[in-house]
């Protein structure tokens, strides 16, 4: 028990077919690296496995500890173990960061957190992720760092403590010290609550940190290799030609298209009077 | 401190600081209220008459916090205030009340340095309707308004927002802004805002901007990504919302202010 088992799994976004065919377990205690070039598959298959609306799964199935979770909502997924940290964490003005972790807490539990017992949680996790605990009576990532919205997520895996965690480039944007904290509290909830790990990162340094049992390379929307530790270290070191060498995997382009921006301003006058 | 039973022939004059209460309950005539030269006061009103009417006189450096809480029947409250030099008036308005309301405000910045600022947070249900008309005419130099606007429209009610903001031709100098947003939480709210400059000078600044709109599905799926459920995580967004027109406000009131907040959000 305790695996996210998923088979076969298409999904599409805004028509356009993302996932090919994705079959991949995670287990409690375990560490996958999830590795691949940009725009084949890594993010969405997260984003899917969380249930985020804009990703349609047209094929396949995801389980967990034997649920069906594509009969879940989002926050039912959350509730039965999975936590994912965000690539890009949302700011929420507004939203008081502790209001918001109170309320996570009370979500998975019958009966409401006392605020003591809230509070020392949440003052040792923000030690552990060595964030300013002033921090916490502040918007939800408004006005944070890059560095700090990362550590920030990885401050709410802490507190919710979920059997199965999703990382979404957890290290971009963080300098030596911040990943190695981000690092040991990896670590630590994988040693001490036996959280399984599915961890996206482009980088070794990360990886050599946290010790993957696994290392997967998706590719054209597939799970083109899983291996070992060695697997990342070669593509470290050579690349991903080195996939398509050993392993006969043609990888197909990325087909990015422009986003359609409109910016429009309201009025804003200003008019400097030249004094001479 | 309680001011109703001073007021004379709908009249009082405010010469010292200090913070009152007035209940306007009690009165069906238009009020007039003269702020002495450099006092400072904060008036403070949670009752009010079916239709409301206050004049303010600020005198040379005088300043005024004004705070209405909004709780319950219809009404109609309109605002009238003639600023002197370096005169200050500040507006917080915290309307949760399930009812229609209406607020006409007219400030007249005459004095150099004169200044007004509004910030207002509303919230209307079921069948509602608010109007808020906020006129501020810039008529000294280098004087200075603001007017922010954060509402949440419910269920079919509807918010109205229309603010103009004068720069007369002398009022060299001056800024104007304002800013006005709203949610709508359900799909047949609806809310209508015409943020409006009249600029006849030059030498002056000035900006407007508004943005209304459901709430940000990216934010929905953070928080139930967290275990919320829908209900939870668009009620804790809109608390974040509307809770900051309480730091305006003494404790007793922001707490008063949170349980109508929370009251309205069905906690």
């Amino acid at each position: 028990m305790n695996e996210l088992i998923i088979k076969n799994l298409h999904v599409e976004v805004e028509g356009k077919e993302i996932l090919k065919g994705v079959d991949l377990t995670v287990s409690k205690n375990e560490v996958i690296a999830l590795l691949g070039p940009n725009g084949h598959g890594k993010s969405t298959l997260l984003a899917a496995i969380m249930g985020n609306p804009k990703y349609k799964v047209t094929e396949g199935s995801i389980t967990f500890n034997g649920k069906d979770v594509l009969a879940m909502s989002v926050d039912e997924r959350s509730r039965n173990g999975l936590f994912l940290a965000f690539q890009n964490p949302y700011e929420i003005p507004g939203l008081v960061s502790a209001e918001f972790y109170k309320s996570a807490l009370n979500a998975r539990s019958q009966k409401r957190i006392p605020l003591f017992q809230f509070y020392r949680k949440l003052e040792e996790a923000s030690k552990e992720v060595k964030i300013p605990f002033e921090l916490v009576n502040r918007s939800l990532n408004d006005g944070f760092s890059g560095g700090e919205k990362k550590r920030n997520e990885i401050l709410q895996m802490i507190l919710l403590n979920p059997e199965i965690a999703m990382l979404d480039e957890i290290d971009s944007g963080l300098d030596v010290d911040a990943i190695n904290i981000v690092s040991e509290a990896i670590n630590k909830q994988k040693e001490e609550k036996e959280t399984g790990f599915l961890v996206i990162s482009h980088y070794a340094r990360l990886f050599d940190l946290i010790h993957p049992t696994k290392t997967a390379v998706m590719i054209n929307g597939r799970i083109a290799c899983v291996g070992g530790p060695e697997i990342f270290k070669k593509i470290d070191e050579f690349g991903y030609e080195w996939v398509k060498k050993e392993y006969g995997v043609s990888i197909e382009k990325e087909d990015v298209q422009m986003n359609q921006v409109s910016i429009g301003v309201c009025a804003t006058k200003e008019v400097i009077k030249n004094e001479n | 401190m309680k001011i109703n039973d001073l007021i004379e022939n709908f009249e009082f004059d405010f010469t010292n600081d200090g913070e009152y209460y007035l209940a306007l309950a009690n009165f069906d005539q238009p009020l007039f209220f003269n702020v002495a030269s450099n006092k400072k006061i904060n008036l403070i009103i949670k009752d009010f008459n079916d239709k409301n009417e206050i004049n303010f006189f600020l005198q040379e450096g005088a300043s005024c916090s004004l705070k209405l809480i909004n709780s319950f029947k219809e009404k109609t409250v309109i605002l009238r205030e003639n600023l002197a030099k370096t005169a200050n008036f500040n507006c917080f308005i915290a309307d949760f009340a399930k009812e229609n309301l209406k607020i006409e405000n007219n400030s007249i910045l005459l004095g150099e340095g004169a200044s007004a600022y509004f910030d207002v947070a509303s919230l209307s249900f079921d069948s509602d309707k608010k109007i808020y008309d906020i006129s501020i005419d810039h008529i000294g130099q280098k004087t200075e308004s603001n007017f922010t606007f954060h509402g949440v429209s419910t269920s079919t009610s509807e918010i109205i927002v229309r603010g103009v903001s004068h720069i007369e031709q002398d009022s060299i100098k001056s800024q104007a802004s304002q800013a006005c947003n709203v949610i709508l939480f359900d799909k047949e709210s609806r809310a209508k805002a015409s943020p409006t400059l009249k600029i006849d000078c030059d030498d002056i600044k000035a900006s407007h901007g508004c943005a209304i709109g459901s709430l940000n599905d990216n934010h929905i799926f953070y928080l139930l990504s967290r275990g919320l459920t829908l209900k939870e995580a668009r009620r804790l967004i809109t608390l974040g919302y509307l809770e900051p027109i309480k730091n305006h406000f003494n404790e007793e009131d922001a707490n008063y202010i949170d349980s109508l907040i929370r009251k309205g959000m069905d906690l």
